[in-house]
């Protein structure tokens, strides 16, 4: 069948087209995409093309949406759904650990064709389903919410206070998983766009240092007396930004890294050791995805300013040009589906 | 002799019924019909409506919600009246300043609450046309108040959204006889340009007969709870408060204040979500060639044919006023929402009034 998509080319230019879709085969199902929501890694792609399979690509991996076809019947037609955006082979020794440990991980979009179109024919294994009330534009934020819930499991007991460095929309969910897990937690942000340290300040976070790496703590130059924050979150990924996020902790406080930067910190190992500092990355998730489910369901109206900017298909190839440029306040969501 | 129910009914003959915005059939997101603030009070506001439930069976104390609002508008309580919704001050004011044999003037189409209470109190109206940009015509509307008791002027305008000039305004008041109060509604305020926002101090200082209407139910989010309030002269104030029913903003409502009047980071991304959304509606509209009044306010109001986009609207769970409801048949006026909802209206509008020009916008 054909369906329009947004088509991204080998020169990473991005089109409004037309993209055959093969029917869903057996384990597979089509959906009827409701809402697409735009992930930092989308941006990345269409910036770099990295991570892409095939070509023309059509991005889009935070995807809600509703059941077409499903030939094996493992999903009732009409059945909205949340599709979890990993593509684990299923065969590797990480896989046999957790699928969010693959060691051949792809995601939709990447390795096949995205939500980012009217339809996405994806397998049923990656089908969630929606709580029947909760509505499918704030079920969108179920992907990046497991994300940083996943993020935050990391964490083993309460930090005293946390600074999360970056307000896009991973560092805004991780505030508020922080906040849900632990009522009370004082959170500061550090964000340089305005629109989005004013999202922050508006849902309870405090303001942060402005410039980070002129505001350490005990671990580098800048304001010595001021004791670090017991948690950094480096949800920002600018180049030296884990540099940062480990001077501004406190002496045993931990990093927790979720922004994928590709640049080289310099890091010196005794500083670590003496300060004793944890280091925890995270990527993806694991269960978490019906749990974020359940969480969106549970406070809806507590993420609702999260999602500042809808576009519909026709209009997200001019705005996702621009994105990078002139980011939104929060998750700019894509609405591919017309009634 | 005539009876109760004759006379009651002779009373507001001439009085349309008030036909609120009607709710979405889906998600209450899409009821785009009543100007209302789609992301709701902030955290903070709800917490303490919820904690003021535990002393509702007390009669409500405004002293610290007063002087939380005043700090917050910058006025003394002396000049701060709370109300039950801005639309009791229009009572209020009808109550005192109007009444048998006074007349009242309005735009036309006007703020209906502004014409019903007019009318209620057995005064006339004189009705001044807006001008073809839905703004107010000052110069007519200065003449209009030589022996007018009162001038309802809303600005931004409902149901056009267009505000007046400062300086403009500044002039017409300067126009209006001493005799005759100046009711500027600001319902709209806070989603006006900045430079379009009158310098409601400078003018309280040098105009005796000036009242500033404003209401919580728009960017404070309240409307469920019905607050509004009117900043004037101490002694008018005092007047109109001795008019008012007591106890008339309940204690719910006033612990939302206290919360409310700290809450201005999320006042302030609201506003930002909505003239972000307005602005793309307008874009919206202008590539349709749909006429439309470029809008101050919280909704966006065009020239649509309701008749043909009802059923596609209805299909997508969306409501819009009808034009008919408001005085102006044949226009709409589209509140603005959520995005998601709004990406929803423009594809809507896409479908029935497509395809896409570069039409003018008005």
């Amino acid at each position: 069948m054909k369906t329009d998509a947004l088509l991204l080319d080998r020169q990473l230019t991005m089109v409004l087209g037309t993209r055959e879709l093969a029917p869903p085969g057996p384990g597979e199902a089509l959906v009827r995409v409701a809402w697409a929501g735009v992930c930092g890694s989308d941006l990345h792609v269409l910036r770099t093309g990295a991570w892409v399979t095939y070509w023309p690509a059509t991005l889009g991996h935070e995807v809600v949406g509703v059941v077409e076809e499903c030939p094996g019947g493992e999903v009732p037609h009409g059945t909205t759904v949340v599709v979890d955006s990993r593509l684990p082979c299923g065969e590797c020794p990480g896989c046999a650990a957790a699928p969010s440990l693959c060691h051949h991980m792809s995601w939709l979009g990447e390795a096949r064709p995205g939500g980012f179109a009217r339809h996405t024919v994806v397998p049923v294994t990656s089908l969630v389903t929606c709580p029947t009330h909760l509505e499918p534009a704030i079920a969108v934020l179920a992907e990046p919410l497991a994300v940083a819930m996943h993020a935050v499991s990391r964490l083993s007991r309460r930090p005293e206070d946390a600074l999360v460095l970056g307000y896009g929309p991973i560092g805004a969910l991780v505030h508020l998983e922080l906040v849900r897990r632990w009522t009370g937690l004082a959170v500061s942000i550090s964000e340089p766009v305005a629109d989005r340290r004013r999202l922050g300040l508006a849902l309870g976070a405090l303001p942060g240092p402005e410039h980070p790496s002129a505001t350490r703590g005990p671990g580098g130059g800048g304001d010595s007396a001021h004791r670090g924050f017991g948690l950094v979150v480096d949800a920002a990924g600018y180049p030296g930004s884990l540099t940062d996020a480990c001077a501004c902790a406190a002496n045993a406080g931990t990093v927790l890294v979720v922004a994928l930067s590709e640049e080289t910190v310099p890091l010196v190992p005794a500083r670590l050791a003496e300060r004793t500092l944890t280091i925890a990355g995270s990527i993806g998730f694991d269960d978490e995805l019906g749990k974020a489910l359940e969480v969106l369901a549970a406070a809806p109206d507590r993420y609702r300013p999260l999602v500042s900017e809808a576009v519909l298909l026709e209009e997200a190839a001019e705005r996702l040009a621009s994105l990078s440029r002139s980011p939104s306040a929060g998750k700019v969501v894509v609405r591919p589906w017309q009634e | 002799m005539a009876g109760v129910t004759e006379r009651a009914t002779e009373r507001v003959r001439d009085v349309p019924a008030y036909r609120p915005g009607r709710p979405s059939p889906g998600p209450a997101a899409g009821k785009l019909s009543s100007n209302e603030a789609p992301l709701g009070p902030s955290p903070e506001v709800r917490a303490a409506v919820a904690e003021a439930l535990a002393t509702v069976n007390r009669y409500p104390e405004q002293g610290l919600a007063l002087d939380a609002l005043a700090r917050y508008v910058g006025s003394g309580p002396e000049q701060l009246i709370m109300t039950n919704g801005s639309d009791e001050l229009c009572y209020l004011v009808a109550n005192l300043l109007l009444g048998p044999g006074r007349v009242a003037v309005v735009g036309e189409p006007c703020y209906q609450i502004d014409a019903t209470a007019s009318l209620l109190s057995g005064a006339s109206l004189r009705r001044v046309p807006l001008l073809a940009d839905g703004g107010h015509d000052l110069e007519a509307m200065a003449k209009a108040c030589v022996g007018a008791s009162v001038v309802w002027l809303p600005s931004p305008h409902n149901p056009t959204g267009a505000a007046c000039d400062p300086a403009e305004l500044a002039d017409f008041m300067a126009q209006v006889p001493e005799d005759c109060l100046i009711v500027l509604d600001e319902a709209y305020r806070a989603f006006s340009d900045p430079e379009l926002r009158p310098d409601v101090a400078g003018l309280l200082a040098s105009r005796p007969n000036l009242l500033v209407q404003r209401t919580l139910s728009k960017d404070w989010a309240l409307a469920g709870l019905r607050v509004g309030y009117g900043l004037g002269p101490p002694a008018l104030v005092e007047a109109l408060s001795r008019a008012r029913p007591p106890f008339s903003v309940n204690s719910v409502a006033l612990a939302a204040i206290e919360a409310g009047a700290a809450s201005e980071q999320w006042r302030a991304m609201s506003v930002a979500m909505v003239r972000q959304e307005r602005s793309r509606l307008e874009r919206a509209l202008g590539s349709l060639g749909a006429r439309y009044f470029p809008s101050q306010a919280n909704f966006v109001t065009a020239r649509l044919d309701l008749g043909r986009l009802g059923p596609a609207l209805a299909a997508s769970g969306t409501v819009v006023r009808p034009g008919a409801d408001l005085g102006i048949p044949g226009w709409a006026r589209i509140s603005i929402g959520w995005p998601p909802q709004m990406a929803i209206l423009r594809a809507t509008l896409y479908a029935v009034l497509g395809p896409v020009t570069n039409g003018p916008g008005q």
